[in-house]
């Protein structure tokens, strides 16, 4: 393995910053779910930081620590390990989350997008809790949290009646964004998908307010607010009543390294600052539950592959691999399953301050 | 079971006006009637033939649709056409709102409807993308099949909102969500091409009477003329930026165009150069406009009132009428003219986007003049022919003007010496737009007629008793109707919620039926999944007839026999009768076959005779004897035979009679018997029951309150039924999902798809009502009284613990009904405890203890500690304070002894 870690330093090559870390994680039963989700969200550049920002030293016993204590620790032991290239064991972190969350307890695979979802919002209403103790449960969970500062977005939906040409439009938070993939499309075109009109007509009629009636209506969803870190979560696990399971498709979805997301409202602010990507979650298998997981995620414009605890540079075309398999083609199981694009200027804003 | 099958009625039911908005006008082909179809799901007929601005008369009211009624057309001056979102098309009387025949083939609502009177062909269009073609039978009247069903256009790849059909009846158009207007040959019956330009929904299409040429309005706000021989548009134009155009009026008499729709302006605008004016605007969105044959526009909208303005003449347009109505004219457009300046003032802030929206138009024409360039070079030639046209026109205009100006300045000082009143009517439309900024008070003035509507019901909650509702209707009233329509309480305008939180009572009992208000009113819908699953007190159940104190009352099954005890009533006399008439049958054909015996061994006796007869004239041919003596002889001889006859079937009908009243002893008998062993069955049910209980009893004898004391009032007492005084005249609605034909008595034919649906008032019905029509789960509680088995028992498990524990430790848990009381649960477990609640001073009053002196029971919930009142039900403990589906815990103590002496 030495050998290995010595060849990644020189892949990483000279123009590397040395104060940044690449560290493998250990797997404790099927943990590469959590490992490259918590590799991904390490690279986000502005969640580490607040991670790091929350590390408390006094605690040290597991009993004393909650979830968000486990991971600023984790976050600060890769943070300021003392080799650039190695591996850390998340003892502390997997053994916190097995106990909160009777979800991810056994040693079984778990989808990696429910994780995300459930540790953003637990480190969310954590941090909360922590700095609003005496605010009650209702008044608390309104208020605005720097993970809702760095992945949060709002939907807007607007529903049109088709009989008295009124529309309503309801505002709905996302912290990530589940896509549907067609075969042999981009990500640019999922989009456009996620905003074509959806007729509510048949059995599936609208109730009007304005006719006190179910009527036909035209729904069409748009992106009001834009994240700073958006993740994108592509629906691969579809389900099929026929089977009665969930089926993996590996639908080609060639996914742009920069994009700007046209599908927002009129009053959508930032709608032209494009997005880049810096972190892929990849599956490998034919089911959510099953398989394995790893990551790969830029760090200073080099491309890491990191599997549990290895990490490996990569070239960036090697990233087209993981896209998924053009119609007609023999499968391959590897593809892209959560991305994570940041907002451009923002990343040139931390640049600059530094 | 069929789970489909459920019955509904309506509450409080509307007679001569509408209850909600108007959704489509028609005017008989004489003129004289309008027709209004409403989404309070009826129909009326106006007579308006009346002279001047008089009221119009009600004619006549059509219930017969269950849903929105969304489109009428006149068959004649005597039929009319309806189309409904309850899937129904139907054909009825005009005078006297009776129904001639319904179909369903839609699979969606039915959104238009057209009539093609030359060729008796009706075209229906839905929302299941499909075109129905009928032919109308000649007598509809004498032929039960009035609407033979024809072709099924299938082809439109979104709902149908508009359609068409040419005068010829060989070509029809529709329109829709589609986009694109198709076109579609009546006599090869395929689809032919379709026509692109519009960008949304297409709200109305109309022939113009040439047949070359249609009109189309949108969502998009667009109105475009169409030449069908080159299949192109003549002319388009946006009209609205406010919302969609929903309805077309052709006037081509005046060379005009009126058009309304969602941003409440009625416009006219010219056939030839597409010119638009605004005319009025309405305080609602206008969905539905027709002109009569003098001159008067009816207006349909989203309110229930119906309004008709008089309009005038169109610009530019002379008529051989008194010169003022000319000035009028004249100054009406002037003054437009202003208006629309003044309202591109207000709606500077709007031009930019209306800019936008130009550009974005021209955009657009680019690309379907892409579409249709062949079209549109032959248009260029024809709108600069037009254009010069124009110019010609303009400056013809101007000297008019300068004219009239002239004239205007004469007649001007005429006007004023007259009387103010007669110009107020006949200037309406200028006086309206004179005070555009305060338009109600203006529209008020416009208004020639108005038929008001009644208010409709635009909020509903049932309360906790699940036997009233409290409602509120648009006019801000608010009221408290019974289950069975009788109105409790009105209320006023007052405050909903407030309203509901004082008159909501605390009890809890479980849902049974479901309420919907969609067409303005109460319509209350039972299914048997929920139906039987009420029991109440009888004493918290208002307006119930028969019912006794104390007992349980299962709501559901009054409800259900309230509705249909006419129709079971009729059923069994309509059941004896036929047994009779049956009867009558079997012995009549026994007399016949008597009768034919008879007269066959006659004629064998006569063949015999005449063969004698033959004989004997052989000899008298040879004897040469007298005729006429023999045939006398045999004629009294006939005569003989009839009289006997006659006697015969007397005896006969004697002994049929006496037959009738023994066999209707006997039916009678059989019935006792048959009730007796019914009593018998459920006696030994009961005692079955008890059995099965009494097993249960040995198992968790203690665990349990003995609930003889709770048995339902119907089953104590199987036939004295209580009912609800349900208001005459309440239509029921049946939905069925069994047939697919069905020929009634009254005439009707109904050819289904899916669930059927059938309309009845409820004390109409005659009996014959049978297989099919009345739900199965109803006849069988009505005439058997059996009802669906329920997995669940509704009983709820209650676990009673000390509250401290020090001072007891006893414990016991109970399974009983939500409708008992605490009183009632206090009282078994004292008994279950040997509570020692006899004091000195109630010694004397020993017999009567109330337990709940000494006792109280405690509910935890959360961090609350409620102390529970004796006369509340478990199940209103489970649902408001519990708050769980888990087992109960409750908490018992004795009173402290300071409290039990202060009482």
């Amino acid at each position: 393995m030495g050998v290995g870690y010595s060849k990644t330093e020189k892949d990483l090559g000279e123009g590397f910053p040395k104060e940044e870390r690449l560290m493998g994680l250990n797997n404790y039963g099927n943990t590469c779910y959590a490992n490259s989700i918590l590799q991904s969200l390490y690279h986000c550049i502005p969640f580490r930081e607040f991670v790091l920002s929350q590390h408390n030293k006094e605690l040290s016993k597991i009993e004393q620590m909650n979830l968000l204590n486990c991971l600023s620790e984790l976050f600060h032991n890769i943070r300021y390990n003392s080799k650039q290239i190695g591996k850390v064991g998340p003892r502390k972190f997997i053994g916190k989350l097995r106990k909160v969350n009777l979800l991810f307890a056994g040693k079984t695979q778990q989808d990696a997008q429910e994780f995300l979802n459930f540790l953003l919002n637990e480190i969310s209403d954590l941090y909360l809790q922590h700095k609003y103790p005496e605010m009650n449960l209702h008044d608390r969970s309104r208020q605005e949290t720097e993970i809702h500062k760095i992945f949060r977005g709002e939907l807007s939906t607007e529903t049109k009646c088709r009989c008295c040409e009124s529309s309503t439009s309801r505002k709905e938070h996302f912290l990530d964004l589940s896509l549907d993939i067609q075969e042999n499309c981009s990500l640019t075109n999922c989009f456009k998908q996620f905003s074509i009109p959806e007729k509510l007509v048949g059995e599936n009629k609208y109730y009007c307010e304005c006719c006190r009636s179910l009527q036909e209506a035209y729904k069409t969803t748009r992106i009001s607010k834009l994240p700073q870190i958006l993740v994108i979560h592509q629906k691969r696990f579809k389900y099929f009543e026929r089977i009665q399971s969930h089926k993996k498709l590996f639908h080609k979805v060639s996914l742009p390294l920069e994009f700007k997301i046209l599908n927002t409202t009129k009053k959508c602010k930032k709608k032209n600052i494009p997005y880049e990507l810096f972190a892929m979650v990849i599956h490998k298998g034919h089911a959510p539950h099953f398989g394995h997981y790893v990551a790969i995620i830029k760090s200073h414009d080099k491309w890491i592959l990191m599997d549990d605890e290895r990490v490996i540079v990569v070239n960036e075309n090697f990233l087209e691999y993981f896209f998924g398999t053009p119609v007609g083609e023999s499968v391959h199981n590897e593809t892209s399953y959560i991305l994570f694009y940041q907002q451009m200027d923002h990343k040139k804003n931390i640049q600059e301050q530094k | 079971m069929d789970k489909k099958s459920k019955v509904s009625f309506i509450v409080d039911p509307t007679q001569k006006t509408h209850r909600l908005g108007i959704n489509k006008l028609a005017i008989s082909p004489n003129g004289t009637l309008l027709a209004t179809a409403g989404r309070d799901s009826t129909l009326n007929i106006f007579n308006i033939a009346k002279s001047g601005f008089q009221q119009p008369t009600h004619v006549s009211h059509f219930n017969g649709h269950t849903d929105w009624v969304n489109c009428v057309e006149f068959c004649n001056n005597d039929l009319i056409f309806s189309g409904s979102s309850d899937g129904t098309v139907k054909l009825w009387d005009s005078s006297n709102g009776k129904e001639l025949c319904g179909i369903k083939n839609h699979l969606d609502y039915v959104s238009c409807l057209a009539y093609c009177s030359n060729t008796a062909q009706l075209i229906t269009g839905g929302f299941d993308h499909n075109l129905i073609l009928y032919k109308i039978n000649e007598k509809p009247r004498v032929n039960r099949k009035m609407i033979s069903y024809q072709v099924n256009y299938k082809g439109n790849k979104d709902s149908i909102y508009s359609l068409d059909i040419n005068q010829k009846g060989n070509l029809i158009i529709s329109g829709g969500a589609e986009k694109v207007i198709r076109f579609w040959d009546i006599r090869q019956k395929k689809k032919l091409w379709k026509m692109v330009g519009h960008r949304e929904n297409i709200r109305d299409l109309k022939f113009l009477p040439d047949g070359n040429r249609l009109l189309s309005a949108g969502s998009d706000g667009m109105l475009f003329l169409w030449d069908i021989r080159n299949k192109s548009f003549v002319w388009k134009k946006k009209i609205s930026h406010k919302g969609g155009i929903w309805s077309i009026n052709v006037d081509l008499e005046n060379d005009q165009i009126i058009t309304s729709g969602k941003d409440r302006w009625i416009r006219r605008s010219s056939l030839k150069n597409c010119e638009t004016k605004n005319i009025i605007k309405n305080d609602f969105s206008v969905t539905s406009i027709c002109k009569d044959p003098n001159n008067k526009l009816w207006i349909a909208d989203h309110s229930s009132n119906l309004k008709c303005f008089q309009l005038g003449l169109p610009l530019g347009k002379k008529k051989l009428k008194p010169n003022n109505e000319i000035e009028i004219e004249i100054q009406m457009d002037e003054k437009e003219n202003n208006e629309n300046e003044n309202e591109n003032e207000n709606e500077n802030e709007n031009e930019n986007e209306k800019e936008k929206e130009k550009e974005k138009e021209k955009e657009k024409e680019k690309e379907t003049k892409e579409e249709n360039e062949k079209e549109n070079e032959k248009e260029k030639k024809e709108n600069e022919k037009e254009k010069e046209k124009e110019k010609e026109k303009e400056k013809e205009k101007e000297k008019e003007k300068e004219k009239e100006k002239e004239k205007e300045k004469e007649k001007e000082k005429e006007k004023e010496k007259e009387n103010e009143k007669e110009n107020e009517e006949k200037n309406q439309e200028i006086i309206i737009k004179e005070t555009k900024n305060e338009e109600n008070n203006d529209n008020k003035k416009k208004i020639k007629i108005m038929i008001s509507g009644e208010p409709g019901i635009i909020k509903h909650q049932i309360l906790n008793d699940n036997i009233r509702i409290l409602v509120k209707k648009s006019d801000g009233q608010v009221y408290l109707f019974h289950i069975c329509g009788s109105l409790l309480e009105e209320y006023g305008k007052c405050d909903f919620q407030e309203k509901l939180k004082e008159i909501n009572p605390f009890i809890f009992i479980p849902k049974w039926f479901t309420v919907t208000t969609f067409t303005g009113s109460l319509m209350i819908t039972l299914n048997v999944k929920n139906v039987f699953l009420a029991n109440n007190f009888s004493e918290n159940i208002p307006l119930l007839q028969n019912g006794k104190k104390g007992n349980v009352i299962n709501i559901g099954k009054v409800l259900l026999d309230s509705l249909f005890h006419i129709w079971h009533k009729n059923r069994l006399k309509m059941r004896k009768e036929k047994e009779i008439e049956m009867k009558r049958e079997m012995e009549k054909r026994k007399r016949e076959q008597e009768e034919k015996k008879e007269k066959k061994e006659k004629e064998k006796e006569k063949e015999n005779e005449t063969r004698k007869e033959q004989e004997q004239e052989r000899k008298k041919e040879k004897q040469t004897e007298n005729e006429k003596g023999t045939d006398e002889n045999e004629e009294d001889k006939d005569k003989d035979t009839d009289q006997e006859e006659e006697k015969e079937r007397e005896k006969e009908k004697g002994k049929g009679k006496k037959k009738k009243e023994k066999e209707k002893k006997k039916k009678d008998n059989k019935e006792k018997r048959k009730k007796e062993k019914k009593k018998d069955k459920e006696q030994e049910k009961e005692k079955e029951k008890e059995k099965k209980n009494g097993k249960k009893k040995n198992k968790e004898s203690d665990n349990e309150i003995n609930m003889e004391l709770i048995k339902t009032e119907d089953e104590k007492m199987q036939y004295a039924k209580t009912y609800f005084p349900i208001q005459p005249k309440t239509p029921l609605i049946l939905h069925t999902d069994q047939i697919s034909l069905i020929t009634t008595s009254q005439g009707k034919y109904i050819k289904s798809k899916g669930v059927q649906i059938f309309k009845y008032n409820f004390d109409e019905f005659e009996g014959h009502e049978d297989d099919g029509i009345i739900p199965i789960w109803v006849e069988d509680f009505i005439c058997n009284r059996t009802i669906p088995k329920t997995k669940n028992d509704n009983k709820l498990a209650i676990n009673i613990l000390p509250y401290d524990k020090k001072k007891s430790k006893k414990t016991t848990r109970i399974q009983c009904y939500h409708l008992i009381s605490i009183r009632r649960v206090l009282e078994n477990i004292s008994k279950r405890f040997n509570l020692k609640l006899l004091k000195k001073d109630d010694q004397e009053n020993s017999e009567k203890i109330k337990v709940e002196k000494y006792v109280e029971l405690i509910c935890k919930a959360g961090n609350k500690e409620v102390l529970l009142e004796p006369q509340w039900t478990l199940g209103t403990i489970q649902k408001f304070i519990w708050k769980s589906y888990k087992e109960m815990e409750l908490y018992w103590r004795l009173k402290p002894e300071k409290e039990i002496k202060k009482k």
